[in-house]
């Protein structure tokens, strides 16, 4: 998963960060990709990044999705700020509602993890400060609560149930239209 | 979620999950959760981010209904509908009409013939879902017909909520002055600057914006649901030609989907609309003749407009109405492209929306 830096030119000449994972795999992205993330935007601006910017709380496996999912953000945020020059209204919508489908799909496929990933990348996404990823993996485990019962979302999230039975009769009758 | 979420992680999911009915359940997974969703602040943050759930609409059936009120139940819908049954009323449903709803709560009103030495019919403020209910009985000294009678906010409480079974208010217009029910200190009698020497003529114009507005002649009078304060401000003028033809029924006040409060009036075939300005003028935003933006209606006939429109219902930001009361060609307007569209007619004219009662009832199990 590791990328070495190409011999482009292009790339060469923008500036490329270093990632370190916490099984100790390098990770190198562009700077656009990399700021994605606020954490990393400020360890940038206060230029301690060189040498590699080493994240403990992120295994190999979790920082090259997160690393997946920047880069394809970071490409149509440009790819939307580069079409506004070069087409007309009408067409700068239609491209723009194409990049959004595109993203859309794009995260859809992202989201099928299993649920320990799903929790990882929750955590990563928080640590580093990444809000649209938050946002769409924290949205995605709101959703699997949606129309469940207690007992369905514990057994989905290997809850231990605390409540003594006559605590939880306590708690449906104070809300029994809730659970009927 | 259990062992490694930390409890910001768990309140970013819990806030995302877009239904009360499932917040509810959720609360009852355990503990943790409980205390997470149970806290004020996290309440306060999700009310900010989710719109109110209806969970039902009231109407008071055909004229001479013996049934009592009919629920539409919302669709699709949330509770059970038997969840929303007014049997636990005093002497059942039948024998009272709604008459205003807030929030989760409903105002309504004894059917029937009034006593004959005191005019105040018996009124109930009741929460369908928690089956409560709270007998507003006559103030001591109330003399002369109560006119009208308007479930209005209380204070805001700690999680933000202003209208619940503990905190509400009501408002009787009476012949010579008005009283105000809240649920601490039952009526007060409050002064609202009548220009006339009766409340007359005095209406309810609407709400928004935390605020009612009631209108007699020029004058509008302002009730902050917050404070119960009430103050007074002089109505521009709307239309030309002001005293000679004007009537308070012309004028209604409505919150746009900006938040901003408009007054908009349909008089002599033209609706106009005037926004509420920063310094607190009304200043004219938008105008149609409906002569013209009906034009190319089905059904249309300009004979339609020589005659006054009827409002028939108000929503967020387009207004119903029809040529002649109880006329089957209704059209709408919408209020930000002031367009015309033909529209439907409603099962009545007048519905009570009913929404889940906020914040939840959580108080069970939070020790600890």
């Amino acid at each position: 998963m590791a990328s070495a830096g190409s011999g482009d030119e292009k790339a060469a000449a923008a500036a490329m960060i270093t990632l370190i994972s916490s099984d100790n795999e390098k990770f190198e992205v562009t700077e656009a990709t990399a700021t994605l993330s606020q954490t990393i935007r400020h360890m940038i601006e206060d230029g301690c990044t060189d040498g590699g910017v080493p994240l403990p709380n992120v295994t190999s496996k979790i920082l090259a999705r997160v690393i997946e999912y920047c880069k394809k953000h970071a490409t149509a945020a440009a790819g939307e700020e580069g079409s506004s020059s070069s087409f007309s209204d009408a067409a700068f919508l239609e491209v723009d509602r194409a990049f959004l489908e595109e993203l859309e799909e794009f995260d859809d496929a992202f989201l099928e993890v299993d649920r320990a990933t799903l929790f990882d990348l929750i955590l990563a996404a928080n640590y580093l400060d990444i809000k649209g990823l938050l946002n769409l993996t924290c949205q995605k485990v709101a959703d699997s609560v949606k129309g469940k019962t207690p007992e369905q979302i514990r057994e989905m999230y290997n809850i231990v149930n605390d409540l003594t039975p006559e605590e939880e009769a306590e708690i449906r009758r104070e809300t029994q239209w809730a659970f009927e | 979620m259990d062992e490694s979420g930390s409890d910001d992680i768990l309140g970013l999911v819990l806030e995302r999950v877009d239904s009360h009915v499932s917040l509810i359940r959720a609360a009852a997974v355990c503990r943790r959760w409980r205390r997470a969703i149970a806290d004020a602040s996290f309440l306060r943050r999700y009310r900010s981010l989710h719109a109110p759930a209806v969970a039902g609409e009231f109407h008071n059936g055909p004229w001479r209904s013996r049934e009592g009120p009919v629920l539409v139940p919302s669709s699709p819908s949330m509770v059970d509908a038997r969840h929303l049954s007014l049997n636990f009323l005093p002497g059942g449903a039948a024998p009272w009409a709604v008459r205003g709803s807030r929030g989760s709560l409903l105002l309504l009103r004894r059917r029937g013939i009034v006593p004959f030495r005191n005019k105040f019919r018996e009124k109930v403020v009741c929460e369908p879902l928690t089956r409560r209910y709270r007998r507003i009985l006559p103030p001591a000294d109330s003399d002369g017909n109560c006119r009208g009678s308007y479930l209005i906010d209380g204070e805001a409480d700690e999680a933000g909520s202003r209208i619940s079974m503990t905190n509400f208010r009501v408002l009787c217009v009476f012949d010579t002055h008005c009283a105000m029910y809240t649920v601490s200190s039952s009526w007060s009698k409050k002064n609202i600057g009548l220009i006339a020497p009766s409340s007359r003529g005095l209406r309810l114009m609407g709400h928004g914006g935390g605020c009612w507005y009631f209108v007699q002649g020029r004058a509008l009078i302002i009730v902050d649901g917050n404070t119960g304060d009430f103050s007074f401000a002089e109505l521009p003028p709307l239309v030309e030609d002001w005293d000679s033809h004007a009537s308070v029924r012309d004028f209604f006040i409505t919150n746009g989907r900006d938040g901003k409060l408009r007054i908009f009036t349909v008089f002599d075939g033209t609706m106009k609309v005037f926004l509420r300005l920063e310094g607190g003028e009304w200043a004219l935003e938008k105008r149609v003749l409906l002569s013209e933006a009906t034009r190319g209606l089905p059904g249309y006939e300009p004979s339609f407009f020589s005659k006054p429109q009827y409002v028939l219902r108000i929503g967020v930001e387009y207004v119903i109405l029809s040529p002649y009361a109880g006329q089957t060609w209704i059209f709408s307007i919408n209020l930000e492209t002031m367009e015309a569209a033909s529209a439907v007619r409603t099962m009545t004219p007048m519905v009570y929306g009913c929404e889940l009662p906020w914040p939840p009832t959580l108080h069970a199990c939070l020790d600890g």
